[in-house]
């Protein structure tokens, strides 16, 4: 018997790796990487109805009363407002807030695949709202777009009066454009239960154990378009930076950034009061667009280079305003 | 072990190049639970995502290494669980390059498919005390049980391979 377990033992140690092994782990990681972002995005949403909330903004109300600046800036709060001085967003240097973030509903990501077929049957950009009898969940899916072409990529910025460069500052070229909406992955809360009833229905009648249909920006409740990203390359020294174009009434009033001692500092981009935020893997830049173009967006510019510095970052935006 | 501690504090490249570290350990503990490379892969996807969600809590980073197998023989039980299907060990098993099997390569199968007969719980003290060389101790640590169960399964789980061995010697003289 000790012979054969130990001929079991060495087959278990010769069965050979598969290639997609590392692929799945890195799915794996990105799959929790992503429930995390929803947490904290939905806890950001809950955050305010909190009584801390209430005490810092009681506190920043105080302060801009002193007379402080446009922003303002009190304990770890950091607020970026609009030319109307609503509060866009707010950063925040410490994620424990004392708050839950809610969990997803158990066996949501069970059905990666029947979610892929999905959303290969949908045009790019295109959303829909799925049923899955599996966990008996809704979710929303959108189908991504990008596109390495600046003049197709300019035409869908047409929808939100948006263009951007081919390039910038003699170096920066683009790469590529895309429309992430990774926060559109649950209805909003008051669709959620009318869609669960509706499709769960459509699954029982026609004996399927998903039911999906295409939804339109309204019936989600939340723009397709939650963010719109370019991407640029130095041809100088491969160095990628991305635009990030944020909705302003989508967009979170309060952003909370890592864990690892982040910084935020105050800065300027174009004239403008922006912030500099370096302890997430990239080094980011926050400042609201010029709403003379017709816009709500707030900005930001992220690199992962660790080579570039926070003056670069701000005289790479501020090339890239220039010639935007 | 700084790696392990990078990690729990929200590190994702140390997170990362630790599981890249222990990816052959879970496929193949993974593999020798199910006996097929798709269970095996999405058992090692499911162990991944939820040692990424919980490695926060992980309160010993000299047990990491443990800590992961105990998540992954949970994730594989619940894999087995959930799909409760039938297991075609056989026919995808890796080592058939050969042109053709040999006496001894028979007798690994049998012990493979033998294992893979048994409960949740004697099948997974099987993999931990041959494969991963626990001692009970470990194993009850693992599983989330008494020492006394552990034994008791282990032995019966022995109990078990050897006659369904001996069964299938007769059966092939």
């Amino acid at each position: 018997m000790n012979e054969r377990i130990k001929d079991w033992k060495e087959n278990v140690d010769s069965i050979s790796i598969p290639h997609e092994l590392d692929q799945a782990i890195h799915q794996a990681i990105n799959r929790g990487l992503e429930e995390e972002n929803l947490a904290a995005s939905q806890s950001r949403r809950k955050w305010f109805g909190k009584k801390k909330f209430h005490a810092l903004a009681i506190s920043g109300v105080i302060l801009a009363f002193a007379g402080s600046a446009y922003a303002m800036t009190t304990f770890d709060l950091f607020q970026l407002r609009n030319d109307k001085g609503e509060v866009v967003m707010e950063l925040h240097t410490n994620p424990d807030n004392g708050f839950d973030p809610p969990s997803l509903p158990e066996g949501k990501f069970h059905h990666e695949a029947d979610e892929e077929s999905i959303k290969n049957q949908l045009n790019p950009g295109e959303a829909a709202v799925a049923y899955f009898a599996v966990d008996d969940t809704v979710v929303i899916l959108q189908k991504p777009f990008e596109t390495n072409n600046i003049k197709e990529w300019n035409q869908t910025l047409e929808a939100y009066n948006l263009q951007v460069a081919d390039g910038f500052a003699d170096e920066y070229e683009f790469v590529s454009g895309g429309i992430e909406s990774v926060d559109a992955i649950f209805p909003a809360p008051h669709l959620y239960d009318g869609y669960k009833q509706e499709l769960k229905e459509k699954a029982k009648t026609s004996n399927e154990s998903v039911a999906w249909k295409v939804v339109t920006d309204s019936v989600i409740g939340m723009p397709q378009m939650r963010k719109a990203v370019t991407i640029y390359r130095s041809t100088a020294t491969e160095k990628e930076i991305k635009i990030i174009y944020n909705m302003d009434e989508f967009s979170e009033k309060v952003v909370i950034v890592g864990d690892k001692a982040p910084i935020i500092m105050k800065t300027e981009v174009a004239g403008k009061e922006a912030y500099y935020v370096d302890g997430l893997s990239e080094k980011q830049l926050y400042w609201m667009a010029d709403r003379e173009r017709g816009s709500t967006f707030k900005i930001i510019i992220s690199t992962a280079s660790s080579e570039i510095s926070q003056e670069e970052l701000v005289e790479i935006a501020n090339q890239f305003v220039t010639n935007s | 072990m700084e790696r392990v501690n990078h990690a729990i504090i929200g590190d994702k490249d140390a997170f990362t190049e630790l599981i890249m570290d222990h990816k052959t350990l879970m496929y193949r503990t993974a593999y020798s639970y199910c006996g097929n490379e798709h269970d095996a892969m999405e058992i090692v996807h499911e162990t991944v995502y939820k040692a990424f969600k919980s490695i926060k809590n992980l309160r010993e980073p000299a047990y990491f290494k443990t800590w992961l197998i105990k998540i992954l023989i949970n994730c594989a039980i619940h894999n087995m669980k959930r799909k409760s299907k039938v297991i075609h060990f056989v026919n995808e098993h890796p080592i058939h390059t050969q042109a053709s099997y040999s006496h001894d390569t028979d007798a690994r199968l049998d012990i493979q498919a033998s294992i893979l007969e048994l409960e949740d719980k004697p099948r997974s003290i099987i993999i931990l005390k041959f494969y991963h060389d626990m001692t009970f101790s470990q194993i009850a640590d693992v599983l989330e049980c008494p020492v006394s169960t552990v034994k008791t399964n282990y032995y019966l789980a022995l109990k078990k391979l050897r006659l369904k061995l001996n069964e299938e010697e007769c059966i092939n003289e």
